[in-house]
């Protein structure tokens, strides 16, 4: 082999070197690959060239990534454009599911894909498929922070109430009379009865109040409607209570009211005192007024000058 | 003052000259491809001459680099794995972080110190030869400029020879540390690509291949340079020879520092 030959091997070797690493660094060529769309609301991790996994085999790669735009609206935002073998391809039904795992603990991540059912048709190539998003575990994780955070303010504001529990645990511990877990066993029994008497009790309760629920369900359908109009009633009446001259004329009849109290009052008072006033006494009185009256006028039948004889004082009686 | 400033100031003048001697190589190399251009005739001259040179010294370095790799490729799993196991108690890590260091320092620094020490002392000793029986004088006599015709062919041989040997060794120390990890840990071959693929990105491979270009650069001008200022006799080309070897390799160290730096605020 000539010199040149032999400097012509070296070249092609290092190109083919060269070639063989770009081949692979790219994601290569999958043979007889079929296109899959697969769209996510998120998709953290995956980037171009992470594998695409059938039933934990590699069979294709993450062509391409996209994201489909901010529209809140949408379902999704992310598209992954994934090519996988044709053969794979038949295992992978209409209820088959795309999800984002993570392998190892570098965290390297993959497209794994269950095979679906059989009675279900293959996924046709260039077909939109919905992927199930992946557990947003920097969510997590930031809100375990913000929870951890809170329970430590608690912790810290409470240190002494904490520590006085603590203390009183610890004392009860420490006091605690073995010989009183016969009690507590006692106790765990009586409560094992319990409930399995109210588990045997408990279902015929529930079948009697069956019934009672039956007849509960009319009842309560009929109190709807009476509850409307009685709403209904309240609510006219409260209109007419805000009408300004009903206002006016109930002010009125207060008032009115009022008046005639004080007249039956008045009235009662005179009653009260009219009470010993019988015949002799109108009589007598009348006789009294009659002789005043006449002297006062000047009557003939009357000497001028005579006076007035007073009427017998009146008795109560 | 003058012992403490004097090595600065040796340092300073060997970098200006060396400076100097790749500029001219650079010119000279223009002035020979435009003369390729120009003549069949010198276009077949140079073409056969580079192709000895990239012979002599592409050709002939392969077996020592790639076996220098190769084991390198292997230390690289025996060492990582130990390492992580000890450390994170784990080894998924090793495929990725070997290929990594494979791709982006040992496949070219490897190879350019494999050549500083073989290719880079024989151009120096060849040169310091030539030097000291004053055929280079002889040359300049004639007209016959000595970087044009000793240095430019040595300088794109050994160029394109370390980019095409890293190229090969990238692959080589990839397999090596491919069968190791396979044979030790367990880990599949399909397993180890996809880790390692997971970390490695194609611009390791640019930058791998750019680190080759630069130091297949550096060294014949290192090794010309200490070539065409030997001193004494076989003594002084020995002493060259030592010099050139150790300065390419720290500049190659030195320059790698510098590139992968670079490469991690850029890229």
């Amino acid at each position: 082999m000539s010199q040149n030959s032999k400097v012509a091997l070296l070249f092609i070797a290092a190109v083919a070197g060269l070639v063989g690493i770009i081949f692979l660094l790219t994601g290569g060529v999958v043979r007889n690959a079929a296109t899959l769309y697969i769209t996510y609301n998120f998709a953290g991790g995956v980037q171009t060239g992470t594998p695409v996994r059938v039933a934990g085999i590699q069979v294709g790669k993450v062509r391409k990534i996209e994201f489909l735009g901010g529209d809140p609206a949408q379902d999704t935002h992310v598209q992954l454009t994934i090519d996988v073998d044709a053969k794979a391809l038949e295992s992978i039904r209409e209820d088959s599911q795309f999800y984002i795992n993570m392998a190892g603990i570098i965290g390297e991540r993959y497209v794994e894909v269950s095979t679906g059912s059989k009675d279900k048709p293959q996924v046709q190539p260039k077909a939109v498929i919905r992927g199930v998003d992946p557990p947003r575990l920097d969510q997590l994780i930031s809100q375990g922070y913000g929870v951890m955070g809170e329970v430590m303010d608690i912790i810290e504001k409470n240190r002494g109430k904490i520590e006085n529990m603590i203390a009183a645990l610890d004392a009860f511990l420490t006091n605690f009379d073995p010989s009183k877990f016969g009690d507590l066993a006692k106790l765990v029994g009586n409560l094992s009865h319990l409930v399995a008497a109210l588990d045997k009790d408990l279902p015929p309760l529930l079948a009697k109040a069956g019934p009672m629920m039956d007849d509960l369900g009319p009842v309560l359908k009929n109190a709807a409607p009476m509850l409307a109009d009685a709403r209904a009633l309240l609510s006219d009446v409260r209109g007419v209570l805000k009408d300004k001259n009903m206002g006016d004329m109930l002010k009125q009849m207060i008032s009115m009211l009022d008046t005639a109290d004080s007249m039956i009052k008045n009235a009662d008072h005179l009653l009260g005192n009219l009470q010993f006033v019988d015949e002799n006494w109108i009589r007598h009185f009348l006789q009294v007024e009659g002789v005043r009256a006449y002297a006062g006028l000047g009557s003939p039948n009357i000497p001028s000058g005579s006076k007035p004889v007073d009427p017998p004082p009146l008795k109560r009686r | 003052m003058h012992s403490i400033a004097a090595p600065f100031l040796d340092f300073g003048r060997v970098l200006g000259q060396m400076l100097r001697l790749y500029v001219e190589s650079l010119a000279y190399l223009a002035v020979t491809i435009k003369e390729m251009a120009m003549s069949r005739k010198r276009r077949l001259a140079v073409y056969s001459s580079w192709m000895e040179q990239i012979y002599w010294i592409g050709n002939k370095s392969v077996s020592i680099v790639l076996s220098t790799i190769a084991f390198v490729g292997m230390i690289s799993i025996v060492e990582m794995s130990y390492q992580m196991n000890r450390v994170l108690h784990s080894t998924d890590f090793v495929p990725g972080f070997a290929a990594l260091i494979i791709f982006r320092e040992f496949a070219s620094v490897i190879p350019a110190s494999m050549m500083a020490g073989k290719v880079g002392a024989g151009i120096t000793a060849e040169v310091g030869s030539m030097q000291i029986t004053e055929q280079i004088d002889a040359m300049r006599l004639i007209s016959l400029n000595p970087v044009k015709y000793l240095v430019v062919p040595r300088f794109v041989a050994c160029t394109v020879s370390l980019v095409l040997l890293s190229s090969i060794a990238s692959l080589v120390a990839f397999a090596t540390a491919m069968a190791v990890t396979s044979h030790k840990l367990g880990i599949s071959p399909e397993m180890f690509i996809n880790t390692a693929l997971f970390f490695i990105k194609p611009e390791d491979i640019w930058i791998n291949l750019f680190k080759a270009f630069v130091f297949g650069q550096i060294i014949p001008i290192i090794a010309a340079h200490y070539g065409f200022h030997t001193r004494g006799g076989a003594e002084g080309v020995g002493l060259a020879c030592t010099k050139s070897v150790v300065y390419s390799g720290l500049v190659i160290v030195i320059l790698d520092f510098y590139i992968t730096w670079a490469a991690t605020v850029f890229l």
